[in-house]
């Protein structure tokens, strides 16, 4: 894969997280889920930065940024804070793999952007309950 | 750079075996017979000069071994001062030896990645035991991304990454 497919890649990635992240925002409660729905607006916030980052990145390299799909699709149920944290914790897992094939086709600052971003949706995994791995972002 | 489709199925041990192969093959013969150091010595014996021509990929494996050894002790010589601590640390330990076993094949058998012969002092509290891990394993965390943006292969700088993410999630873990 080269260093634009791959970026290309976390980016359609992160339009599907935001739009995902965005919904079960939506379906969360900041007075019954606190804590959840502070989670949720965290990732939502830095999905939407990573997916403006990586416009940018794609932009310097001379292409044209992969447009968002009109939507996504969106897990069954999502009526519980447990549903909701897992469907989070699914775009996570997702999102951390793109990451993990960025740093491995690129170097210099476009590698550099992606451990940094590796390691922050590394870390929104254990807060949507995940547990920890020992190689978050490997292949397999 | 490119990757080849089926490097997205191996395990980050088999990666780093098979890149190894290459890379130590090309050394093997320069490292037998030597007692060696490691290779960000300035020592300027025959040995020691060898190391440092190390591929490059291969003296980025050796430092992240030594660092994750160095990790590793301020660990354990922490839960054995503070033995209540070992439920809240033990997730670094078994994460530092995944990460160790997963890089060894990288390093040369005669490469010496001890660690500082100076011991590990635990602070003389809890809390203040507990802060110094914490800053050991930022700081290893740091160390492995910048490692990671030095390995020429993309698989590896990959594997580095994901230990750099573990060490993020187990602090994340602890500043529950």
């Amino acid at each position: 894969m080269t260093p634009v497919e791959a970026l290309q890649a976390a980016l359609a990635a992160e339009h599907a997280a935001v739009y995902v992240v965005g919904v079960l925002g939506a379906r969360s409660s900041p007075s019954r889920q606190p804590a959840l729905y502070a989670a949720l607006t965290d990732s939502y916030r830095e999905h939407r930065r990573s997916r403006d980052q990586l416009s940018v990145l794609i932009t310097k390299h001379g292409a044209v940024p992969v447009a968002a799909e009109v939507a996504y699709a969106v897990p069954a149920g999502l009526r519980t804070a447990a549903e909701l944290s897992d469907a989070a914790l699914q775009v996570e897992r997702r999102i951390v793999k793109t990451f993990g094939q960025l740093i491995e086709s690129t170097t210099g600052a476009d590698r550099r952007w992606a451990l940094v971003a590796l390691n922050a949706a590394a870390v929104r995994q254990v807060e949507f309950r995940g547990t920890p791995e020992m190689f978050p972002g490997s292949a397999t | 750079m490119t990757r080849s489709t089926d490097e997205g199925q191996r395990t980050p041990g088999r990666a780093v075996d098979r890149r190894t192969l290459l890379l130590v093959g090309a050394v093997g013969v320069t490292l037998t017979g030597c007692s060696l150091n490691n290779p960000f010595s300035t020592e300027r014996t025959p040995a020691a000069e060898a190391v440092r021509d190390l591929s490059p990929d291969v003296a980025v494996a050796v430092e992240a071994v030594t660092l994750l050894l160095a990790a590793g002790a301020a660990v354990e010589a922490t839960t054995a001062a503070y033995p209540t601590l070992d439920p809240r640390l033990s997730g670094f330990a078994a994460t530092h030896r995944a990460h160790v076993a997963a890089l060894s094949a990288a390093v040369p058998d005669r490469v010496d990645v001890s660690t500082d012969p100076t011991p590990y002092v635990v602070p003389p509290t809890r809390p203040a035991a507990l802060a110094a891990v914490r800053r050991s394993e930022t700081s290893l965390q740091d160390q492995l991304v910048g490692l990671a943006l030095r390995a020429e292969s993309g698989p590896f700088a990959r594997l580095l990454g994901t230990m750099s993410a573990a060490v993020s999630q187990q602090l994340a873990v602890l500043a529950r």
